[in-house]
């Protein structure tokens, strides 16, 4: 009997450390505002990335909250704060170090766009290098366009390259597919031609460094499952 | 997807088409073949007239290219490779040839290697499409066979991938099929383009007579290229510490890196340790144990770890690393430690350092631009590239040095038709009719007919050593990782994040490789947890005493008393014969 309380004791305390740590552990989910990605709608954060991410932390048992925040301070808030994470990233080898990660949360792709009248030729990458190019700054197509040595001319948000395009001040638009897709039904522009999707990224979740490694673990092992079920695919068809 | 015409692409091509169009569209399709001869001319007689073939040879290759890929016109594959000059050729240029002559669009990604590596590992573990191909670094061959989750080549060629196989692919000639073979004689994998990782060293300074005069006199033999690592050691410090200056200009007998950084785990995946002789005899990764440390047992790896029988953390192992740090630390630039892979791949290029021991020949059309310094104004080099110098430990029979050899690699969940016309596309990049010109472009040779042709004889003098290195023997010895490794992504980060800590002084080199060697153990017994592998899974070794294994035959090997023997050199021409 004895033994059997002290058994009790015990299970009782082991409970209480892990709903200590469960409550404690809130984690902060920082996302910057990239429509259809991530966007306040009526005062809530949603969005293709930020459903799929949702998602994950709630069948994982984690609590979370979800903020916008400009990419840049979002990156070195998560360096520095425990229980953060930032999203989506592309995880690169000079990333790579900084955090801890659970990869894909997204697969991206970017595309060359003109209006439905345009004549202008590309057949691969390289013959949009002649061309004058439109993209935003500090967006994945700017980043790899630069990368690969084009000259891009970038605006401070996505949606004015349409109306670029539409008065010939860019010859393309190179934009993420989702993103465009959705900024012309915004604008309501219906001859907006697909020329080539040249470049495909994944995204991940990268969280602060003292993010513990069972965590991880445990997004991984959801993020599979979400994949294997089709929630991705279904979450990510509500936005195309 | 666009609707593709290639029948389009050349005005003549155009001009029949309109002709035709008015019999009607049965006609048209069938005369569509033409245009493709067309086309196929058109490319043979313009960018491939570098060719081991005749070009009525040429066109019988192309030919069957039309033929074997008219079920998949207008088709778009998607494929992706790594960011060197070949993939960039093939990516730009040849894809618009295949499309013109077979009509199935290819976009051809270009990326890093490490995110190369990430989208086939999450394409095979979430079986979640995303390409129809991979040009991948034939290191995985171990995870590739293990998961089967990779398509045998051998069985395709004979089984559903037949009528799209190219009866003139000529796999005997391709010089790198036994890295891309598994333990069960398959071939999994067919090369794209190869390099290897070479001694570099400016032939200039070394021909000098007072500099060469000065050594003698300081180190009793000749200035010559190193063949063992005591030489080598001696010219770093030759340089750095007693030649300093040439022409005005501080000079390094050294270049390495050391950055807390992925790319710093390439320097020594990249057959670092096999290098200084810690693995077995055997071509091409050496058996039991491989130059990983990683020792197989009926091709289940038993262990890293020396007390497993392993050589991870044995003698050989931590006498490597401890070179890589003290070489780093007194021969190098100051600034040297800090870097990356990237930052100090420029730095021979800037002419201030005399040798360096770990070179990838993926450099040498780089170094070849005539504005550099360590070329002549005509674009000669004056630096040449050698067989590497070899460790203490290391014994006739092993391996020597790493060779990159990205190949084509399709996965089991890529739909069979899709994969067909991708399969038609990985042919074509490396069929006769094409890969001479390749060669030439990216100096990354997969065939032995093109290093053997008269082409790469006319032009062998422009790259320091490339194409002898090539033609000789050694070119079996400088071979990828292998078949040991079972799941290279999931053990690879092991190699920077451990050795960041000997590199920066955090560990010693001896403590490194211990902790590395039981992560590295840990590691692949979870992957035998996790159940996910078809064959040849992980089976750890109890541990016995490191003194057991250090006495068996072969690696692990015991510490030599002498780590530092005689330095020996060997004039440039004779170093490239040695292995002949």
């Amino acid at each position: 009997m004895r033994i059997n309380m002290k058994l009790k004791t015990m299970a009782a305390a082991v409970a209480l450390t892990f709903s200590g740590i469960a409550a404690a552990a809130n984690y902060t989910l920082l996302t910057e505002e990239l429509p259809p990605y991530s966007m306040k709608l009526g005062g809530k954060v949603t969005g293709a990335s930020v459903d799929i991410v949702s998602e994950l932390f709630r069948r994982s048992g984690l609590s979370f909250d979800v903020k916008l925040q400009p990419f840049v301070r979002a990156v070195d808030s998560t360096k520095n704060d425990a229980n953060t994470c930032v999203f989506p990233v592309e995880r690169n080898q000079e990333r790579e170090v900084s955090f801890k990660w659970v990869s894909p949360i997204l697969v991206t792709h970017t595309a060359f766009y003109t209006m439905n009248d345009s004549k202008v030729e590309i057949r691969v990458l390289n013959d949009a290098k002649k061309l004058s190019i439109g993209t935003y700054t500090g967006s994945a197509p700017a980043e790899y366009l630069s990368g690969q040595g084009f000259e891009v001319q970038t605006t401070p948000k996505d949606a004015p390259n349409i109306q670029k395009l539409a008065a010939k001040r860019i010859d393309v638009w190179a934009a993420d597919t989702l993103t465009a897709a959705y900024l012309a039904k915004e604008a309501k522009v219906t001859n907006l031609k697909e020329r080539l999707v040249y470049f495909s990224a994944l995204r991940a979740l990268a969280c602060n460094l003292g993010t513990d490694d069972s965590v991880i673990d445990k997004l991984e092992v959801e993020l599979k499952k979400m994949y294997a079920d089709g929630s991705v695919e279904k979450i990510l068809a509500k936005y195309k | 997807m666009p609707t593709l015409f290639p029948c389009h692409s050349s005005r003549k091509g155009l001009f029949k088409h309109i002709r035709l169009a008015v019999l009607g569209l049965g006609i048209l399709a069938s005369q569509c073949g033409w245009a493709g001869e067309a086309e196929a001319k058109k490319w043979i007689d313009t960018e491939f007239k570098d060719s081991t073939l005749t070009k009525d040879q040429q066109m019988e290759e192309l030919k069957w290219f039309i033929k074997a890929a008219q079920p998949y016109k207008g088709m778009t594959i998607r494929v992706v490779s790594e960011r060197i000059d070949t993939h960039w050729y093939e990516a730009m240029t040849l894809t618009k040839a295949f499309e013109d002559i077979t009509g199935i669009k290819v976009v051809h990604e270009i990326t890093g290697e490490d995110d190369v590596v990430k989208k086939i590992s999450t394409q095979a573990a979430l079986d979640y499409s995303l390409y129809d191909a991979f040009i991948n670094d034939s290191d995985l061959i171990g995870t590739h066979y293990r998961y089967g989750k990779v398509v045998a080549l051998s069985d395709f060629m004979v089984g559903e991938g037949k009528d799209v196989t190219l009866p003139t692919l000529d796999l005997d000639d391709f010089i790198g099929l036994s890295f891309t073979t598994g333990p069960d004689g398959k071939l999994y994998q067919l090369p794209d383009q190869q390099f290897a990782n070479l001694y570099w060293y400016r032939h200039d300074w070394f021909s000098r007579p007072d500099l060469r005069a000065k050594f003698k006199s300081i180190y009793g033999y000749e200035l010559d290229v190193p063949q063992n690592w005591s030489a080598y050691e001696d010219i770093a410090e030759f340089f750095t510490v007693h030649v300093k200056e040439i022409d005005g200009k501080r000079v390094y007998g050294h270049m390495d890196y050391g950055k807390k950084d992925p790319s710093l785990g390439w320097r020594f995946s990249d057959a670092w340790l096999s290098m200084a002789g810690a693995g077995d005899k055997g071509i091409p990764n050496g058996l039991p144990v491989d130059e990983w440390g990683i020792r197989v047992e009926d091709c289940h790896p038993v262990g890293a770890s020396v007390t497993r029988g392993g050589a991870l953390n044995g003698p050989a192992a931590v006498y490597s690393i401890t070179k890589f740090t003290e070489w780093l630390n007194k021969y190098a630039p100051p600034d040297a430690k800090a870097m990356n892979f990237s930052q100090a791949g420029a730095l021979p290029g800037q002419g201030n350092i005399a040798q360096q021991i770990f070179w990838y020949t993926a450099f040498t059309a780089a170094l070849t631009d005539p504005n550099l310094p360590v070329t002549e104004a005509d674009g000669s080099p004056k630096w040449r590239m050698a067989p590497s110098p070899r460790g203490p430990y290391w014994e006739e029979g092993m391996k020597l040095g790493y060779q990159d050899t990205g190949s084509w690699t399709f996965l089991t969940s890529t739909p069979l038709e899709r994969r067909k016309a991708a399969w038609l596309y990985a042919q074509f990049l490396v069929s006769k009719t094409v890969s001479l010109k390749k060669t030439l472009v990216g100096l990354t040779p997969i065939r032995a007919s093109d290093i053997n042709s008269a082409k790469m004889a006319e032009v062998a003098h422009k790259y320091g050593g490339l194409i002898e290195f090539y033609r000789s023997n050694a070119r079996v010895a400088w071979t990828p990782s292998g078949t040991n490794v079972p799941d290279y992504p999931a053990l690879a980060d092991l190699w920077w994040k451990n050795i960041a800590l000997a590199a920066n002084d955090q560990l010693t080199p001896q403590q490194a490789m211990d902790k590395m060697a039981k992560e590295m153990d840990e590691r692949m017994q979870k992957l035998t947890d996790a159940g996910k592998m078809a064959r040849c899974e992980p089976k750890l070794n109890e541990p016995k005493d490191a003194a057991y294994w250090l006495a068996q035959p072969g690696a692990p090997k015991p510490k030599l008393a002498n780590e530092k023997p005689q330095g020996v050199t060997l004039p440039y021409e004779k170093s490239l014969k040695a292995w002949d």
